[in-house]
């Protein structure tokens, strides 16, 4: 028998060789000779890998490795629909270049920082790695040591995150990718009704009279959201679909009113539509009286650049963009009154025809508005500000909290909700939208987690794009990044991230499945398990909390993110990392681990690991000895619970497909702030914005103000950059399954063929795209799914070989710190070479 | 049963490069893929390959499982595909197969939201591009070791 | 895992090797003569190989060797699989 093995491994290895080689294989015409149980798949559901929209999906088993995979008809978000990347979801583990063994930078046997990568143990690694922390933590202290981590980290890893970062390193320097993608998108939340993320779901799609797009291309990056906007939209022939937009995409395919305008303009289209709700007398006045209040913001407020560049000295309140003043409806109306309908069509480029279509959907009372966005608003200087606008429109209306009247902001990232913001893994946040420097909130969360009074540092840490600028200057030293490609991901790369990473100062520490271009700038890599390899807890668009099963084991010695976070805490004692005067004040914490404080605290290790479902693997919870989800999301879960954030018991969700927050008495919340569908709203009130303490929400005055960079005579094209349809952000996983890869196998740059054959070039012609900060090479596209107007071009940025963000400048909405990848100035020249 | 399964490093490239470096990359833990790695140097230039010309060979190709949709093996430049058009129908609405001789729309197209079969496609399925798309005849950046079911579980 | 203290390994690689298609059936024959090396396919100029050896070192060397064979265009690791030698039987 054994012998036979050993053929049959030869000629496994032989079979994928010739595969390999694409040699034809002889047809096999055997009959199933396992019978009937050979045939067999263990079916069990997960969410989706990919997006925000949270889609249920099923996965199937098969002697350990995932075989299929298809959409979920139980599954309320999609019922048993997938987009392409959803229906490979199959096969984005089995890339062969997994990784697999931690890497480790050496020369001649020991770590150097331009050493070659070098497999070590887990053991090895981590020895190094504390000693780097450790060495950091001494010299500099803890605002020396930084995370920069995922909204494609589960709920558990984030929160896993959070703790060992805060309570266990004493460090805020902990931000997430999602900065980059919907930070704006949180704050303009808190601003306006003092509470993070939407009041309304999707449901509101099937109810809805109009949509509006405000730089969002669902059909490609939101897709099966999509499905519901189109099945509305083809189903209903009285329904509008508005699309907003610096360029024309498929999503435009659908649009009644399609409106391409000037790149960071849309401030003026939004103050107009206020403006033309205002002066035709469709305010809803018993609404906005009893409902909201009205605020003036700070103006000229800079760009979020280095506090030197000219643009931040002149602009006058860079220190502080996000004060606001008290005010009324009448200083409001005043001010809107300036965007009339000749100056907004003039400084916006879009006829005035589509301008009052547009501000029709909004004013006709009769209509049931749901506003959507996601980068355009978010990836934008003032971001915040055009978050905000839209707010304001449905709140002079009254269209909010009910269902089909919706301004919904979505989301990139499959837990940008659940483990970025809920969580609160921002370099300012703390679980349930608490925030570090509140001292109550500070309290309240160092009693959850048990730990001493004054662990938590109050000074919000380093923001994303500042991080960068900080490890690039030496003043970041131990630098831990986890679920993300922050070196293809991150605004002027070449100028401000790249130099931090390879700073000789610098520990650059990166947990990833697949070698990626960040992970190749670090000096250690450690190989991640990933998905369904692991069990997890994600959290999408409109507040569904999800969870899904380990359903196969990770390759080789890859292990989840979790697993990282909390075997690494067991190398440090508090006596190393916590200063004496706690210790002397708490002396039973002295002599612990930080695993022993943070996850053997009574509560992360409250269920044990008999709890674990018998059906399913769960790596973590064998190796740690009690069920580790289900200690660290109830222990997180108490934050909520009775705020507003209500999650429900965990068993629960592993029976169904997901349940949106506040879960109240087993139900989950469908539209929040409306008297009859939020339990929270007390009775009589009608609608009640509970986040503010005064019950109402803000509008907001603020102008347009132009972009940070603009086209001029010798960077003469806007350059806006995004993602496709077949390939999720930096393209680490779907680059690597080869029919997303065929589908479409590299960046280009779309531009207007006018624009092309200006400078010469014909359609697929190699080119130089060269900004102030760098270049890198791509291709022209003058055809397909963008069409570009003249002076704009789009190029995507999941490829690796053309990083795109060399080029991109690293402005930021002053308030949200999110970075605009959406406008800055570029030229074209062809390659001569 | 104690085994490691090293697919490694060297598999990457290798796999099509028929007048490839004859070299097994030995001691090199990482193969660089640009592509998918970035460059041997991150923030180096690399020449761009030539777009990809689309697959237009009309053979349909085998599905990984049952519920992948099919891939699109011809070419779709400049299809319309919009409020008031749909390209993709003119072939593979049912009533025009025979004409067209393409593959009719699969019935599990026709459901709505709430699972009831209509008459034709159902509004949400409008869109073909979300779902089924064209192929380029480049080769794989790397082997994916994706098993066929019928591949596991055979008892020998 | 084990209690012994050094299990043998016993590594399995197959290798694509890519050779002029007029002198494909002399490569074949070169490589069929190495020891531990089988060729298992040969199909218009490519050679499906299977080598088994103590180490990646080894078989890497061989590789090389054949590499450099006459008629040879390239050669190719693809698969590599490291086996505790008592696991498939050898001593059995």
């Amino acid at each position: 028998m054994t012998l036979s093995r050993r053929e049959m491994l030869k000629a496994q290895a032989a079979g994928v060789a010739a595969l390999a080689a694409n040699m034809s294989v002889p047809a096999e015409a055997q009959p199933v000779t396992g019978g009937v149980d050979s045939l067999q798949i263990k079916w069990s559901k997960a969410p989706c890998r990919f997006c925000g929209t949270g889609c249920g999906v099923m996965v199937g088993v098969k002697e350990g490795k995932v075989i299929a995979t298809h959409g979920d008809m139980k599954a309320d978000v999609n019922r048993g629909l997938n987009c392409i990347k959803g229906y490979f979801l199959s096969k984005i583990m089995y890339g062969s270049d997994r990784l697999t063994q931690p890497l480790l930078r050496k020369k001649n046997g020991v770590y150097a920082k331009d050493g070659e990568f070098t497999p070590v143990s887990w053991e090895e690694a981590f020895d190094t790695m504390a000693a780097k922390a450790k060495a950091t933590l001494k010299a500099k202290g803890p605002t020396a040591l930084g995370m920069f981590g995922s909204g494609q980290w589960t709920i558990f890893e984030g929160y896993a995150a959070t703790k060992l970062m805060r309570a266990g390193f004493r460090s805020n320097n902990l931000d997430p990718n999602a900065r980059h993608c919907m930070a704006s998108a949180a704050y303009a939340f808190m601003r306006t009704f003092g509470m993070d993320e939407p009041m309304g779901c999707y449901d509101d799609f099937e109810h809805a009279d109009a949509f509006v797009l405000w730089g969002s291309n669902m059909a490609e990056m939101h897709p099966i959201l999509w499905t519901r906007v189109t099945d509305r939209r083809l189903g209903q022939p009285h329904v509008k679909v508005a699309v907003l937009s610096t360029f024309t995409h498929r999503s435009s395919d659908l649009a009644d009113i399609p409106i391409v305008f000037k790149p960071g303009t849309d401030l003026a289209i939004l103050n107009y539509i206020a403006n033309h709700i205002i002066s035709t007398g469709r305010v809803n006045k018993e609404f906005v009286e009893k409902h909201t209040t009205f605020v003036k913001g700070a103006t000229e407020i800079g760009y979020g650049l280095r506090p030197d560049d000219p643009r931040e000295v002149k602009a006058r309140k860079a220190a502080d963009p996000a004060a606001t003043t008290p005010s009324d409806f009448q200083a409001y109306a005043d001010f809107v009154k300036d965007y009339t309908l000749e100056k907004v069509s003039a400084l916006t480029g879009v006829e005035p025809g589509f301008l009052q279509q547009l501000a029709e959907l909004y004013a006709d009372p009769k209509r049931k508005v749901v506003s959507l966005w996601t980068m355009g608003f978010n990836q934008h200087v003032r971001g915040v500000w055009a978050n905000q606008l839209v707010y304001n429109l449905h709140l002079l209306t009254g269209k909010i909290s009910e269902p089909g009247n919706s301004p919904f902001s979505l989301t990139g990232q499959p837990s940008a909700c659940g483990t970025a913001r809920e969580v609160g893994t921002f370099a300012h946040r703390l679980p349930a939208d608490m925030t570090v420097t509140n001292p109550e909130h500070r309290k309240h969360t160092e009693e959850i987690w048990r730990v001493p009074p004054g662990i938590i540092p109050e000074k919000p840490g380093y923001h994303a794009v500042e991080q960068d600028r900080m490890l690039k200057d030496g003043k970041l030293n131990f630098y831990w990044i986890q679920v993300n490609n922050n070196l293809q991901a991150a605004p002027n790369s070449s100028g401000e991230t790249y130099p931090g990473y390879r700073n000789p100062e610098n520990f650059i520490v990166v947990s990833d499945a697949y070698p990626t271009v960040t992970a190749l700038a670090a000096d250690l890599i450690l190989p991640a398990a990933m998905w369904v390899e692991k069990e997890g807890a994600y959290g999408n668009a409109e507040r569904r909390t999800h969870v899904w099963h380990q359903l196969v084991n990770a390759p080789g010695q890859a292990r989840s993110d979790l697993w990282q976070l909390m075997e690494f805490s067991k190398r440090f004692t508090t006596d190393e990392v916590w200063p004496p005067e706690i210790l002397d004040a708490n002396p039973n914490y002295r002599g612990k681990t930080l695993f022993d404080v943070l996850f053997r605290n009574g509560n992360v290790d409250k269920f044990a690991l008999s709890e674990t479902s018998p059906d399913y693997e769960n790596q973590e919870s064998k190796d740690f000895g009690f069920y580790v989800h289900k200690g660290l999301f109830e222990e997180y879960a108490s934050f909520g619970r009775g705020h507003g954030h209500d999650l429900g018991p965990y068993e629960l969700y592993h029976e169904v497909r997901g349940l949106r927050w506040p879960v109240v008495d087993g139900k989950e919340t469908l539209w929040r702030y409306r008297e009859g569908l939020d339990p929270y709203v007390k009775p009589g009130k009608g609608f009640e914005f509970y986040g503010n303490k005064d019950g109402k929400a803000r509008i907001i005055a603020v102008p347009y103000e132009p972009p940070a960079e603009s086209p001029d005579g010798e960077y003469d094209l806007w350059l806006v950059t995004g993602r496709v349809l077949e390939h999720w952000h930096s393209g680490s996983m779907t680059m690597r399954v080869p029919e997303l890869y065929k589908a479409f196998p590299g960046a280009r740059c779309f531009m207007h063929p006018e624009d092309a054959r200006k400078r010469g070039l014909n359609q697929g012609a190699e080119i130089r795209l060269i900004s102030r900060r760098g270049e890198m090479r791509t291709r022209v596209e003058t055809r397909g799914r963008n069409r570009m107007p003249p002076g704009v071009v789009f190029v995507p940025w999941f490829d690796a070989s053309q990083l795109i963000n060399k080029t991109t400048l690293d402005a930021t909405d002053p308030i949200s710190k999110q970075t605009d990848f959406k406008k800055c100035a570029v030229k074209i020249v062809p390659v001569t070479a | 049963m104690r085994a490691r399964t090293v697919l490694g490093a060297a598999l990457a490239a290798c796999i099509v490069l028929v007048f490839g470096a004859a070299f097994s990359q030995e001691g090199a833990p990482v193969k660089i893929v640009p592509r998918l790695t970035g460059t041997a140097q991150p923030m180096e230039l690399d020449r761009v390959p030539a777009l990809g010309r689309p697959v237009v060979d009309d053979v349909r190709r085998m599905r990984n499982y049952p519920e992948q949709p099919p891939v699109i093996p011809h070419a779709i430049d400049g299809y319309q595909l919009t409020l008031n058009t749909n390209r993709c129908m003119d072939c593979h609405k049912r009533e025009f197969t025979e004409g067209s001789g393409a593959p009719m729309i699969s019935v599990t197209h026709f459901q709505d939201r709430d699972g009831q079969v209509l008459s034709d496609v159902t509004p949400r399925r409008y869109f073909c591009t979300a779902c089924h798309v064209q192929q380029t005849d480049v080769p794989p950046l790397v082997q994916n070791t994706f098993q066929d079911a019928k591949d596991i579980g055979r008892k020998r | 895992m084990s209690d012994r203290a050094q299990p043998r390994l016993v590594h399995i690689s197959s290798a694509v090797v890519s050779a002029f298609p007029e002198r494909c059936a002399e490569v074949v024959a070169r490589i069929e003569a190495i020891p531990d090396t089988e060729v298992h396919r040969v199909e218009g100029g490519k050679i499906v190989i299977v080598m088994e050896g103590a180490s990646t070192g080894e078989i890497g060397g061989r590789l090389t060797e054949i590499a450099l064979f006459d008629g040879v265009l390239s050669a190719n690791m693809v698969f590599e699989q490291i086996e505790e030698l008592d696991d498939i039987g050898v001593n059995s």
